[in-house]
């Protein structure tokens, strides 16, 4: 986050992507469980707390994303694309595979939200990266 | 891409981790090196080059497929 020079020129050269130091991930983790915590507690599902909740879930999730390894380097950034570049794939094909098998099972689910593609997105991106980098 | 790095690290009694925190990555990134999943960018093979006081291509060798 406040890179010095030389961790400037590190990042050009082994061509890394800037990520949040590695102590996000526990940030992230914290307003993950405060936003399921609330989750869970919130009674009524339509107002304003219900509605922002979610999103500081996300926003957890994101920061973990962003944050990095305790040992980034060029292997764990190639992961990442992969892992990225597989989800994003993976979702793409779902979207345009789903209105085929909701005829098939004649399924009447409605569509998900933005809000719940991003989420699954995320939370998918974490456990292929994770299996990616188990499996290296 | 044929690697000898296990070979150069067995000389100097050096252990993956020893090899990783010299170049400043993952013990898992050498492995991958030595298994042949992974070939390392020209300065991450220049740097494990240089931790054995060697050249690249005495590390690293070109195979018929690459």
């Amino acid at each position: 986050m406040f890179d010095t020079m030389e961790n400037k020129l590190y990042i050009k050269n082994h061509k890394i992507i800037r990520l949040l130091p590695n102590y996000f991930k526990w940030v992230g983790l914290v307003i993950m469980f405060l936003a399921g915590v609330l989750l869970i507690a919130i009674q009524s599902p339509k107002d304003t707390l219900s509605i922002i909740t979610p999103r500081f879930f996300l926003l957890g999730l994101l920061l973990i994303s962003l944050a990095k390894d305790k040992t980034e380097d060029e292997m764990s950034m190639l992961l990442r694309l992969k892992a990225m570049g597989f989800i994003f794939i993976l979702v793409i094909g779902i979207i345009i595979i789903r209105p085929v098998s909701d005829l098939i099972w004649k399924d009447t689910t409605p569509e998900p939200s933005s809000l719940h593609i991003v989420l699954r997105m995320l939370i998918a991106y974490h456990v292929v990266f994770f299996f990616l980098k188990k499996f290296r | 891409m044929k690697t000898l790095i296990k070979v150069e690290r067995a000389k100097l009694n050096m252990t993956q981790q020893d090899l990783a925190g010299a170049v400043k990555v993952s013990r898992q990134t050498i492995n991958s090196i030595e298994a042949g999943r992974y070939v390392p960018s020209t300065i991450l093979a220049l740097k494990i080059a240089g931790v054995f006081k060697k050249t690249v291509n005495e590390i690293f060798e070109l195979e018929k497929t690459d």
